[in-house]
């Protein structure tokens, strides 16, 4: 006999009747879990291709950690004093290095085997063929599947550039000055090059899965991808780059629906939103950005408000706002009062909770990802979205989790640029100082958490991307004084704990806000 | 317009490298059947096939020697021949991409390409494949090359030996792209069947996805098989859309399934589903694991959902004339196209290139989507292919296609096809509209 089905409450999803679990939602392609290790000398781009690539696998919902050595080291041994440190007859130096690395591995081990992690990144230079021997034994042993990600580059503008960008602020040269720093990060890096042996497709590592990225992107070597999520990483590592751009997220201006506090729909803009528009036109060309692609959904609202800007547009269909399905075009005192066991659900686990007959923003992820990839490959680009759509776009770029998405603030008639920093994203929200009503439902106070919350292995949920292991300085305010290990500039670069980023990005008084607020926030 | 923005800008020519039997022909028919089929207007020219115009009979591998030169003019008059048709395909039929099929081995080959392609504004993209497996190189050859028509009077092992010398005839030549002279250039290196990949220089969009694709794809035999779920309790009613639970045939049909896939002895089969009732209980039965995806749900038919054709005729005339007019691109109100659902399914086609066998559960339209990606059916054709209730299609890999089994597991059902009525003018009358309704209770 076949079992028995029913649709579970939040995510709309047939289940056999014993069996309530949250369900993945998605299938489930990673079964072994998998460790990317980077490989390469330093300042090539290892912890940037690390956390990038580890925000994007948390946000498709692939629970992913990075565990950089480096840090280990940082908390081994408490002052870096010069490059001396990394020589290779320094052996004391080497001894506590190769403890780091195994402390760094004993932390992978336990986030994949017991804290529900499903990919573990490896970022260290792992320069030699030893240390790679070492960790390939390692994930033998724990049945874990390995793929290594090389990077490659002998561009020394590049290299230079990588260094300012990163190093010289980094802790290890807090008292130093810029030149300093650089001088002595050049000889550190000269340090590794004797010994390091590149991946050698060709006889010595052609039976190992790897992605060899080289000159920044300009050319791959890929071995052997093993499976889905190889295949992904290699997919993204390919469409992202590294050249200074801009993303702008905006909804559409206010339409007649949202003047009457309808969800969804399809209206027209009212006279504020028309009055946005004009003023999102007159945004864009102060901007004056060449080449920039404006990207809308196939809804009104949307496109009304990019044609007010007399610039060629792109309607994307995966842009459009979450489908309320039953729910379309009510307002939420009316969902209240028709359907209040799905009123009361959806604030209970408003990420996995689908609407009937319409999405989830676990839902909108799936969606959306196509764009988030093609924003990757883009340069300039103004997406006109949604309010649900602009969340998860939002969380990609700063990395929030799913608990945290369906929450952030994404006004009206405010623009959020958003520009790649070091190996995170500043973002500035700019009101266009146009009327709007607020669309924005706080999280109720008391929400009754239902069975079937906790996050289980395997679960298909966008997570922030954790924090390592190694105690960091915690900057719980962003506008107390930073701790003393830490310079200023590198207290504003997104070192702290991305769950202690206020979720309101300040200047967001709709009402009463004088002019543009340039809030710079950095986050991860 | 169309539910995704068109990405492509200049054309784009992909450029086939690699000497004979390396899978370049079954390599550009996939990629063009896959680029159509995502919406982007594609051709394949096979230089070929121009040769087998010029020189209707194929002697022997000595058409081929380099020192040839009477066939030397020939062949380069056919690859001249060729670039021509790709201009015309791009300015006088709106192509997109020209997927030029044919060995150019020879950097001077590729030179004359290039040169074409800069004066006309076409963008290149060389698609290099590189194998030395000498079982692999003997299966190609079996597999297409005995049934080509320039074999078609030879037995097999006279076949064999005239192509083995035929390949000799190009090694000499070749000269595979290289890294550091083609540095400038864009393309892929594919090793040994997709056991390595070299990629320089990606340009954009298309040329990104077509790499990612062809990661993808993979040589291993393997089945699909397509089923729709059980006769649905809508479905006897013949209403479209909703998410109802099987009929008491449709819980048949089921176990029927479930029998004959245990029938089939698959290795390692997956079972995928919509998030649907339908298709959920329709796996349930089969006592095994089985992944859902929303992908795979059935076209939402907006306000249409849950209708009778008689009411969405007395409701919705013109709509239901207009769906009629362009079943491909007319998007239900509030609801979504044949076109849409084509987008929305990409990632699973996407994920059944890279796995082995599976057992799709689905719907009416998503099916007819699925197969028309496998059986190479253009847009007009798609939303009238006909995939019956109770029916598993068992496609399989064979040469450059797909060979298709159809088993109904006699299980009656409804039918749920409807044809394109005669007069599809939004000025009809009911009963033309209604024409090709299928019976319903």
């Amino acid at each position: 006999m076949p079992r028995e089905l029913t649709q579970n409450r939040i995510q709309k999803i047939w289940v056999p009747t014993k069996d309530d679990r949250r369900r993945g939602g998605a299938p489930h392609f990673a079964n072994p879990p998998t460790v990317i290790v980077m490989v390469g000398l330093p300042a090539r781009g290892k912890t940037y291709m690390s956390r990038k690539l580890t925000r994007y696998l948390n946000w498709i919902g692939m629970p992913t950690k990075v565990f950089n050595v480096g840090e280990y080291r940082r908390e081994a041994v408490k002052n870096y004093s010069s490059y001396d440190f990394f020589k290779p007859d320094n052996e004391c130096a080497v001894k506590i290095r190769q403890q780091c690395a195994l402390a760094a591995l004993r932390d992978v081990r336990s986030y994949l085997k017991d804290e529900g992690g499903q990919v573990a990144v490896f970022d260290a230079t792992n320069t030699t063929r030893e240390r790679r021997d070492m960790i390939l034994k390692f994930g033998e042993e724990n049945d874990f599947k390995i793929f290594f990600i090389e990077s490659v580059c002998d561009d020394p503008s590049v290299i230079a550039s990588n260094i300012m960008e990163v190093k010289v602020s980094c802790p290890d040269y807090r008292d130093c000055n810029k030149t300093e720093a650089m001088l002595d990060f050049q000889k550190r890096i000269e340090c590794y090059k004797k010994s390091y042996q590149p991946l050698d497709p060709d006889r010595y590592d052609r039976d190992l899965s790897f992605i060899k990225v080289i000159d920044v992107g300009r050319r791959f070597l890929v071995n052997r991808i093993q499976d889905h999520i190889q295949s992904k990483i290699v997919y993204y590592l390919m469409n992202i780059h590294v050249q200074p751009r801009t993303i702008y997220l905006c909804r559409h201006g206010e339409s007649t629906d949202n003047l009457k506090g309808r969800l969804g729909g399809d209206a027209g803009l009212s006279p504020h939103g028309k009055q946005f528009s004009s003023a999102l036109a007159r945004f864009v060309e102060e901007q004056q950005l060449k080449d920039l692609k404006v990207w809308t959904s196939q809804l009104c609202r949307s496109i009304q408000t990019a044609e007010h800007l007399g610039v060629p547009y792109e309607q994307w269909k995966a842009l459009n706002e979450i489908d309320a399905g039953v729910c379309e075009e009510m307002t939420y005192d009316e969902v209240k009062e028709k359907l209040p066991e799905e009123f009361a659900l959806r604030d209970e686990d408003k990420y996995y909770y689908r609407y009937p007959a319409g999405e989830s923003y676990q839902d909108l992820v799936q969606r959306v990802e196509p764009v988030i990839m093609e924003l990757e490959r883009q340069e300039n680009v103004l997406v006109i979205c949604h309010q649900a759509v602009m969340r998860c776009l939002l969380a990609y770029f700063l990395d929030k989790s799913a608990d945290e998405m369906p929450y952030l603030k994404c006004p009206l008639h405010t623009v959020l640029k958003l520009t790649p920093v070091a190996y995170g994203c500043k973002v500035e929200s700019i009101s266009l100082n146009v009327e709007a009503v607020n669309t924005h439902r706080e999280r109720p106070e008391e929400v009754k958490r239902g069975p079937g919350t906790l996050i289980r292995r395997n679960s298909v949920t966008p997570l922030t991307s954790p924090e390592s292991n190694i105690k960091k300085p915690r900057i719980d305010d962003l506008d107390e004084a930073p701790i003393q290990e830490l310079p200023p500039s590198v207290s504003a670069l997104a070192l702290c704990s991305p769950s202690h980023i206020p979720l309101t990005l300040p200047g967001q008084n709709l009402m009463s806000s004088p002019g543009r607020h340039d809030i710079l926030q950095p986050c991860q | 317009g169309s539910s995704v923005p068109q990405f492509c800008n200049s054309p784009t020519m992909i450029v086939m490298v690699g000497l004979p039997a390396r899978g370049k022909t079954y390599i550009s028919k996939k990629l063009t059947r896959y680029l159509n089929w995502i919406g982007v207007p594609t051709k394949m020219f096979n230089v070929g096939q121009y040769r087998r115009e010029a020189v209707k009979i194929y002697k022997n591998f000595e058409f081929f020697k380099p020192d040839n030169e009477e066939a030397m003019k020939i062949r380069k008059a056919c690859a001249a021949a060729a670039l021509k048709d790709v201009a015309l395909y791009f300015t006088k039929e709106q192509g997109q991409v020209a997927v030029f099929d044919a060995t150019n081995t020879t950097r001077e080959r590729r030179a004359i390409i290039l040169s074409f392609a800069m004066e006309m504004g076409y963008k290149v993209f060389f698609v290099e494949s590189i194998c030395d497996d000498p079982e692999i190189i003997a299966e190609n050859i079996k597999q297409v090359k005995f049934g080509s028509p320039d074999y078609a009077d030879r037995d097999i092992d006279e076949a064999m030996e005239d192509f083995i010398q035929r390949i000799d005839c190009y090694r000499a030549s070749y000269m595979p792209i290289d890294d550091e002279k083609d540095r400038k250039l864009s393309y892929i290196k594919i090793f040994d069947v997709g056991s390595r990949y070299l990629v320089n220089r990606v340009q954009d969009h298309i040329q990104s996805r077509i790499v990612y694709y062809l990661m993808n794809i993979h040589v291993t035999p393997r089945s699909i098989y397509l089923s729709r779920h059980g006769e649905s309790e809508l479905n006897l009613l013949g209403r479209i859309g909703g998410d109802t639970g099987l009929s008491p045939r449709g819980q048949k049909y089921a176990s029927a399934l479930a029998t004959f896939i245990k029938g089939q002895k698959i290795s390692d089969l997956k079972v995928w589903t919509s998030h649907m009732k339908r298709t959920v209980q329709t796996a349930e039965a089969l006592g095994v694991q089985y992944e859902q995806w929303k992908a795979l749900n059935e076209i939402d038919a907006g306000v249409c959902e849950e209708l009778t054709y008689e009411e969405i005729q007395e409701n919705f005339p013109e709509e239901f004339a207009l769906r009629d007019q362009d079943k491909y691109r007319y998007r239900y109100p509030k609801g979504e196209s044949y076109e849409d659902l084509v987008h929305r399914l990409e990632p699973v086609i996407m994920e059944l290139e890279r796995q082995e066998n599976v057992l799709v559960i689905c719907h009416q339209a998503v099916m007819r989507c699925l197969l028309a990606y496998f059986l190479d059916k253009p847009a007009d054709e798609l939303p009238y292919l006909r995939c019956p209730l109770h029916t598993v299609l068992k496609l399989t890999p064979i040469a450059y296609g797909c060979k298709v089994e159809s088993f109904f597991l006699n299980i009656e059902a409804v039918n749920t096809h409807r044809e394109r009525p005669m007069n599809v003018n939004v000025s009809r009358k009911t009963e033309e509209a209604l024409q090709t309704v299928p019976d319903h209770i």
